[in-house]
């Protein structure tokens, strides 16, 4: 618990601090209010930068995002996208799916130190990065060419929500009949991307989209009460052992409030497959910045030689990156919904 | 042109007035913040409940804000755009009285 304390002595926060943690703040709550899930990854790295110990990052980090999530829910919920009861189940299945994480995480820091931690959590990043955000980012191009308003449910799921294998769950908002034996994996799934790298939205929508037959909808918008269930879990757990520096929360707090109610107004004005689009291109642009972590870790391994001097190059274009996949997804839903809103003016006019 | 509907003016100046005082009180005392809010056990109350405050007053602030500012969800999305599955028919034999 001394542990803030002597940390706080040395953070500086100096107005470009204070407003680079505003900035992202709003930008990462424009996107997760859009999509669920996402801008947490660049504000660890980001307060790390300035100099903030990476498990007072972390819980920093983790605090704000379940006031946020619990925010762009609520006002999701009053324009009919929320599904609670499919929320509050894969919040539970994700619960487990954390505690086996941290399992999975403890035993590989025990056997290869922390280089082979964070390589563990880099190849796992980018290789769901790259097969989830490829197979969302197709599926976008798809959705994108077909002229029919409505987004078609994607086969595999029709054909899970046929099969009858008790107990059967109902999710009226969402609209779908499935076993708990298929949406105890996506659950799951989502929790231990959660602990490996912080991101279970990353696979927790797309799973709500392709494996159960949720609308990009309803599932972008019940990840926000997966991430409130999960945040304030973990908020807990972290406060517990004093890690948790509020001053910083509070600052991100400022901004992803006003960014998280922006993006689930974004999501009234957009046709159904921006959100896939959006998410597509954030964890594609995600892999390549964790891309140029890997060699890195490496190199610590001793499985690859790399000079000090281009692991620092690396280290900067992989955080670069990631800043860039926040502003290319508050772009294009900003893009759209200034789209949406000029589609939309002649009616307003007429009426 | 005239606005459709008023706009809650009166609703973002409170709430603005509140979060600025809420973010001006933990300035102000940030010393007293920082001694107390990072002693873990009991204590991790006061940042959960913290930032449930904040995201009350400040949220309801900013959701106000982009209103005022003309910002506001133009048509209830269609949450029901899912196809689901053909209810199956129950092919379990049953008992039926032949009288």
């Amino acid at each position: 618990m001394d542990m803030l304390s002597e940390a706080t002595k040395f953070i500086t926060l100096d107005p470009a601090g204070i407003g680079f943690l505003f900035i992202v703040g709003f930008i990462g709550g424009l996107v997760s209010g859009f999509i669920g899930s996402g801008g947490a990854f660049v504000l660890t790295p980001g307060m790390m930068s300035l100099g903030v110990p990476g498990t007072v990052a972390v819980a920093s980090n983790m605090c704000h995002k379940f006031p946020k999530a619990l925010v762009g829910s609520i006002k999701r919920y009053r324009y009919g996208q929320v599904d609670i009861k499919l929320g509050l189940y894969m919040a539970a299945f994700a619960g487990v799916g954390v505690q086996v994480g941290i399992k999975i995480q403890n035993y590989i820091l025990g056997l290869w130190g922390q280089a082979g931690s964070d390589l563990y959590v880099s190849v796992s990043f980018v290789a769901v990065l790259v097969i989830v955000g490829g197979f969302v980012m197709l599926d976008a191009i798809k959705s994108s060419k077909n002229s029919c308003a409505t987004e078609q449910t994607c086969s595999l799921a029709l054909r899970l929500q046929k099969i009858e294998l008790w107990p059967m769950i109902n999710f009226k908002r969402a609209n779908l009949r499935i076993s708990m034996w298929f949406l105890l994996p996506v659950g799951f799934a989502t929790g231990l991307l959660a602990a490996t790298i912080a991101v279970g939205g990353f696979i927790g929508v797309p799973g709500m989209i392709y494996i159960l037959g949720a609308s990009g909808l309803v599932a972008s918008a019940t990840e926000l009460v997966i991430a409130f269930v999960m945040g304030l879990a973990g908020s807990i757990n972290w406060a517990m052992h004093g890690m948790v520096d509020i001053r910083l929360t509070l600052i991100i707090l400022a901004g992803s409030l006003l960014g998280v109610q922006l993006g689930a107004i974004g999501t009234t004005f957009v046709r159904e497959h921006m959100i896939k689009v959006v998410m597509g291109t954030i964890m594609l642009i995600v892999a390549v910045s964790r891309g140029f972590a890997m060699p890195k870790y490496l190199a610590k391994l001793g499985l690859m030689e790399v000079s000090d001097s281009t692991v620092a190059i690396l280290e900067k274009a992989s955080f670069a990156f990631m800043v860039v996949s926040l502003v290319v997804g508050a772009v294009i839903i900003l893009g759209s919904m200034v789209k949406g809103r000029k589609a939309l003016a002649p009616q307003g006019q007429e009426a | 042109m005239e606005a459709r509907k008023s706009k809650p003016i009166g609703k973002l100046v409170a709430y603005g007035i509140g979060s600025v005082g809420l973010y001006t009180a933990v300035y102000l005392c940030q010393d007293l913040i920082m001694d107390n809010f990072a002693k873990g056990g009991l204590y991790t109350a006061l940042p959960i409940a913290t930032v449930f405050l904040f995201s009350w007053i400040h949220g309801t602030f900013a959701g106000t804000l982009w209103q005022v500012l003309g910002i506001d969800a133009v048509k209830k999305a269609p949450a029901q755009a899912t196809v689901s599955a053909p209810a199956r028919k129950d092919s379990r034999p049953r008992a039926t009285v032949s009288a």
